[in-house]
């Protein structure tokens, strides 16, 4: 009896460490991913109002999207479960979030930039739930951010002759 | 209009505290809730006993007259008859016992006994098997006769109705939930290892009422195993919802020393009986 208690309380333990120090590696180097990438396309341009710079004419247009599908580890997840119970900012969540936004909009540039367009206007950004771990607390949470605009490509504008 | 390129901020949508002390604090504040609930729990169970008179714990509770083993054999018939006397002798050391107290046995191979809310104790046919002497036997009904007069059933019900509280309000928590509610549960027997060990002290002075002296009481205990490292140990004592056997044994000695009981003495050995 006292053995499967103690099994009974390892596992989630155990869970919980190998969570926690894989989690935050892979945190810390998607960071660094996302932080070297923002800078390199930091020229490309990406607004999120509806027109184009007003000296320069689009030449071609078409929608572009960049989509991440993120799920939480077992520690975040365990953080998150017991600020359920007490209440305030669930902030194990937001490191997760903001990579997956950031994510999101780096994929909707790349592609952007692979379709030979110069910008990317009228961003928007959906945030939907497609697994949910409510009720029996069994499944994946996991949500997913789609990031979309318009991609354009710019030409300046001739001035009237 | 101006187009002037510029990073993202890592510090805007996310909040710079560490991880591992937000959990750290939050943890102890649930524990600290969960422990202060636990314990109010058991003070108001303590301040109502007085008034739930021992029938009321047979009301509520169900008869659990149905899983006693029918003695079919001659030498179950003889272990009945065995227990049922040791009983009557024991009980009349104890004027204020319940009405209602029963002995039968049950059939199962691992040495337990049992005190059901009521007044039924059943002791297994396995137990019945490693008994040597009466009193031997005596001082586990004596242990059993003890959780009655501690209202054990009573306290454990309250325990369970402040545990199940608790567990419902955190039941949506996930994983974090289920370790608060085993922890919880381990915790709630620390109160369930303090009414063993008082029930260990009012068996042992049925026995020294009865018997005189302590010999062959506690010969039950050495029977069972025990753990041998001194991690394994805090780890057992911490999961167990018993006392360590050889804990038990310690108490009981200094218990018989404070009390000036004597160690020494004769013990009625059972087989003669038992077996024609």
């Amino acid at each position: 009896m006292p053995t499967e208690a103690l099994i009974q309380l390892l596992i989630p333990l155990l869970l919980l460490v190998g969570a926690y120090f894989i989690g935050t590696e892979l945190e810390r180097r998607h960071y660094r991913s996302l932080r070297a990438r923002e800078h390199a396309s930091r020229r490309f341009l990406t607004v999120t109002f509806p027109y184009e710079p007003p000296d320069q004419d689009p030449v071609d247009v078409m929608m572009v999207t960049g989509s991440v599908v993120v799920s939480v580890d077992y520690f975040k997840r365990f953080l998150a479960g017991l600020r359920m119970l007490v209440g305030g900012r669930v902030t194990s969540y937001e490191t997760l979030l903001d990579r997956a936004r950031r994510e999101a909009i780096m994929r909707m540039k790349d592609e952007a930039k692979r379709k030979g367009f110069t910008a990317v206007i009228n961003v928007r950004l959906e945030t939907s739930r497609i697994a949910s771990s409510s009720g029996n607390n069994k499944g994946t949470a996991a949500i997913e951010i789609l990031a979309f605009g318009t991609g354009v490509k710019l030409r300046p504008r001739a001035t009237a002759a | 209009m101006k187009f002037e390129p510029r990073l993202p901020r890592d510090d805007v949508n996310v909040t710079a505290r560490h991880p591992l002390k937000e959990g750290a604090v939050m943890l102890a504040g649930v524990f600290a809730v969960v422990a202060i609930l636990l314990g109010a729990a058991v003070l108001v169970v303590d301040r109502l006993i007085p008034y739930l008179p021992p029938s009321w714990e047979a009301s509520i509770f169900p008869a659990f007259d149905a899983m006693r083993h029918v003695p079919s054999l001659d030498v179950e018939r003889a272990q009945q008859e065995k227990l049922e006397a040791i009983l009557e002798r024991l009980v009349a050391h104890w004027p204020e016992h319940p009405e209602s107290l029963r002995v039968g046995l049950i059939d199962s191979s691992q040495p337990n006994a049992l005190a059901f809310p009521g007044g039924l104790i059943l002791v297994t046919t396995g137990l019945m098997d490693q008994v040597e002497s009466e009193n031997e036997l005596a001082f586990v009904l004596g242990h059993e006769l003890g959780h009655y007069r501690g209202r054990d059933h009573v306290r454990s019900l309250g325990r369970g109705l402040a545990l199940g509280l608790i567990l419902t309000a955190i039941g949506q928590s996930g994983s974090a939930g289920e370790l608060i509610a085993f922890t919880g549960q381990l915790t709630s027997r620390s109160f369930s290892r303090e009414q063993e060990s008082s029930a260990d002290t009012f068996g042992l002075s049925l026995v020294v009422a009865e018997f005189g002296h302590v010999e062959g009481a506690t010969d039950f205990f050495e029977k069972l195993p025990s753990p041998d490292s001194s991690l394994e140990r805090s780890l057992a004592t911490y999961l167990a919802t018993h006392p360590l056997s050889d804990a038990r044994v310690e108490d009981m000695e200094r218990l018989s020393e404070e009390n000036g009981w004597s160690l020494r003495g004769e013990t009625t050995p059972i087989e003669a009986d038992v077996v024609p």
